[in-house]
C-alpha cells in the first residue's frame, strides 16, 4: 500500500493542516454516504419523513463543501505546498466537489420520493431502485475507504463497479420504457423512478471521480476519462 | 494512520533510511540519479564529476548537462554540494588551494580544466552573479564598462556607451539609472545593485550565467524583478541558479536538479519535480519532511 506520510513534516503545524483536512473530508463523506442510503430508503418505504430529511441535512453537506474549500485556500496560501501535499490539497477540494454534487443527487432522489407520495406509488423500478440503490452505496463506502487508505487497489475496483451500475441502469431504463409504452397512464409515475435511478447512477459516477482523485493523490496519475482496461496499464507501468 | 514511518528518517547521518516502512536508500553511496540529466541540445555538459577539498569529498559522480537558452536551478539543503557544484562550472574554485575537480566537464564540447586554457575568457563566457550584491566601488557606468574594458572588447567610447546602455537595459535597470550613470554603484538599493552585477555580467556577452542565490539578500519586489529578468535572460543566455527558496527554483526553472549530501539525486522538468518526483528523497525535501 502507498503511504504518504503526511504526519512526517518538519512543521508539526502543517501535519496538522492536511491531517485535519483529511479528517473533515472524512466527516463530509460520511454524510453523504447516510445522505445515499437514507435518500434511496425514503423513496422505496414511501417514508416521506425521511425524505424531508435528507433535504434539510442537504444544507449541511453544502456548509461542509465551503468550510473544507477554505481549508485548502489556506492550506495553499499558507504552506505552498508541494508534490504529494500539493496533490493531497487538490484532490481533497476536487473531492469535495464530487461529494457536494453526490449530496444534490441525494436530494433530487429524496424529491422524487415526496412527488411519488403525492403521485401515488409507482407501478415498476422499486427493485431497480433497490438493486442499484446497493450498489451504488457501496461503491461510496469503497471510494472513502480507499481514500481513507490512500489504496489504489481499491479505487480501481470502485471504477470497475461504476461500469456495472452504468449496465444495471441501461437494464432498467429499457425495462421501465416498455413498461411506459404499455400503460402510459404510469409515465409521470414511473417518470419519478427513473429520475432517482438516474441520481443514483451520477452518484456512481461521482464515486468514480473520487476514486480517480484518489488515484491521482496516491501515484501522481491522471487517470480521468479512460477506460478501467487503460487504467490499470497505466498503473501496472507506474 | 497507518501511514506512519516506523523508522525516524535520519538523512544527515548517512544511515539507513526508512521513510516510509521500507527502506528508500540502504547507503547513500550507491544513489544514481534520476530523471532526465541529459538533454540533446547541451551548452554545458557535466560527467562524472567529483570535488575534493582536501581529503574531504564534497560532490560524488556528478553527471549533468544544460541545454541552450535553458534555465537550470539546483536545489537541496545547506552543504549539498549545489553551490560547489556550480562554482565548478567557471572554475571558481581555482582559487581555493585545496579544492580538487574531477571528470569531464566541457563547455560546447570544450574541456574547461583542459590546463591550457586561460580562465580569464573562460569566465567572460560563463559569468556568473553572487548572492551579495558586490558592485566595484566605481560609478554605475565604470561598473558595467569594467567588463569590456579589461577583455578588450571594444575601441570607441561610442561602442562602450552603447554596450553600457544594452546591459543595463537588459538588467532592466536602464530606466532608474539612465540619469545617474556617474553616480557610484554602491549607492543604489540593494535589487538595483543585484541588477548591476547582472548588467556587469551580461556586458561581456557571457553564454552562460550561474547565479549563486542572486535574490536571497533582496525583498520580494526586487526578487520578483530578478526573477521577471531571469526569464528574458534566457532567451539570450543559458541560466545555471542556485537557490534555497524552492518555489523560486520552481518558478524561475525549466529543469531542477536537487542535489543532497554531494550526490545529485534527482534531474527532471520542474513541474514534473513539483508535482510528482520521482525519488523519495526529492519529495522530502521539497515538501519540507526534512532539513
Amino acid at each position: 500500500m502507498d503511504k504518504l506520510n503526511l504526519d512526517q513534516h518538519i512543521s508539526q503545524q502543517f501535519n496538522a493542516d492536511l491531517e485535519e483536512l483529511k479528517t473533515q473530508l472524512l466527516e463530509m463523506g460520511g454524510v453523504v454516504e447516510q445522505q445515499t442510503i437514507n435518500a434511496v430508503k425514503a423513496i422505496t418505504t414511501a417514508d416521506g419523513e425521511l425524505a424531508e430529511q435528507v433535504i434539510v441535512v442537504e444544507e449541511e453537506v453544502d456548509e461542509r463543501e465551503m468550510k473544507l474549500d477554505e481549508a485548502c485556500t489556506t492550506v495553499l496560501a499558507r504552506r505552498q505546498p508541494a508534490a504529494s501535499d500539493l496533490r493531497m490539497v487538490l484532490a481533497v477540494a476536487k473531492i469535495t466537489r464530487d461529494l457536494e454534487r453526490m449530496g444534490d443527487e441525494a436530494q433530487k432522489i429524496a424529491k422524487m420520493s415526496i412527488h411519488l407520495n403525492e403521485d401515488g406509488e409507482a407501478p415498476r423500478g422499486y427493485v431497480e431502485l433497490r438493486h442499484i440503490g446497493s450498489i451504488v452505496h457501496q461503491m461510496v463506502i469503497t471510494t472513502l475507504d480507499a481514500f481513507a487508505r490512500f489504496d489504489v487497489d481499491t479505487a480501481v475496483k470502485v471504477a470497475q463497479e461504476d461500469k456495472r451500475v452504468d449496465q444495471e441502469y441501461k437494464t432498467a431504463m429499457r425495462e421501465l420504457a416498455t413498461y411506459m409504452m404499455e400503460d402510459p397512464r404510469s409515465i409521470s409515475r414511473v417518470m419519478n423512478i427513473i429520475w432517482a435511478l438516474r441520481s443514483l447512477e451520477r452518484i456512481g459516477d461521482h464515486a468514480r471521480n473520487i476514486a480517480e482523485h484518489v488515484i491521482y493523490l496516491v501515484k501522481g496519475l491522471d487517470v480521468r476519462h479512460i477506460s478501467v482496461k487503460e487504467m490499470k496499464r497505466q498503473l501496472k507501468d507506474k | 494512520m497507518e501511514a506512519i514511518a516506523e523508522k525516524k528518517t535520519d538523512i544527515t547521518e548517512n544511515r539507513e533510511i526508512e521513510v516510509t516502512g521500507e527502506s528508500v536508500i540502504k547507503d547513500v553511496e550507491s544513489i544514481e540519479t534520476v530523471g532526465l540529466p541529459f538533454v540533446d541540445n547541451a551548452k554545458m555538459s557535466m560527467r562524472d564529476v567529483n570535488v575534493f577539498y582536501g581529503d574531504k569529498q564534497a560532490i560524488f559522480n556528478v553527471g549533468l548537462d544544460i541545454g541552450k537558452h535553458e534555465v537550470v536551478a539546483m536545489i537541496g539543503p545547506s552543504g549539498c554540494g549545489k553551490s560547489t557544484f556550480l562554482r565548478c562550472l567557471n572554475r571558481m574554485n581555482d582559487t581555493i588551494d585545496i579544492c580538487r575537480v574531477d571528470g569531464s566537464l566541457q563547455l560546447e564540447g570544450q574541456d574547461i580544466y583542459d590546463p591550457k586554457l586561460d580562465v580569464v575568457p573562460l569566465r567572460a563566457r560563463v559569468g556568473m552573479v553572487f548572492q551579495k550584491p558586490n558592485p566595484f566601488p566605481k560609478s554605475i557606468y565604470d561598473n558595467v564598462a569594467y567588463g569590456p574594458r579589461v577583455h578588450g572588447l571594444v575601441s570607441r567610447r561610442s561602442e562602450l556607451d552603447e554596450i553600457v546602455e544594452t546591459s543595463l537595459q537588459k538588467a532592466g535597470l536602464w530606466e532608474e539609472v539612465k540619469d545617474r550613470l556617474q553616480a557610484p554603484g554602491t549607492g543604489l538599493s540593494g535589487g538595483q545593485q543585484q541588477r548591476l552585477c547582472i548588467a556587469r555580467t551580461i556586458a561581456v556577452s557571457p553564454e552562460v550565467i550561474l547565479m549563486d542565490e542572486p535574490c536571497s539578500a533582496l525583498d520580494p519586489i526586487a526578487t520578483a524583478k530578478i526573477e521577471e529578468l531571469i526569464a528574458e535572460l534566457s532567451e539570450n543566455f543559458t541560466i545555471a541558479i542556485v537557490t534555497h527558496s524552492m518555489q523560486q527554483a520552481a518558478r524561475v526553472s525549466n529543469r531542477t536538479a536537487y542535489f543532497h549530501l554531494g550526490k545529485l539525486i534527482e534531474v527532471n522538468d520542474t513541474e514534473k519535480v513539483f508535482t510528482n518526483p520521482d525519488h523519495d528523497l526529492t519529495e522530502a525535501y521539497i515538501t519540507g519532511r526534512f532539513g
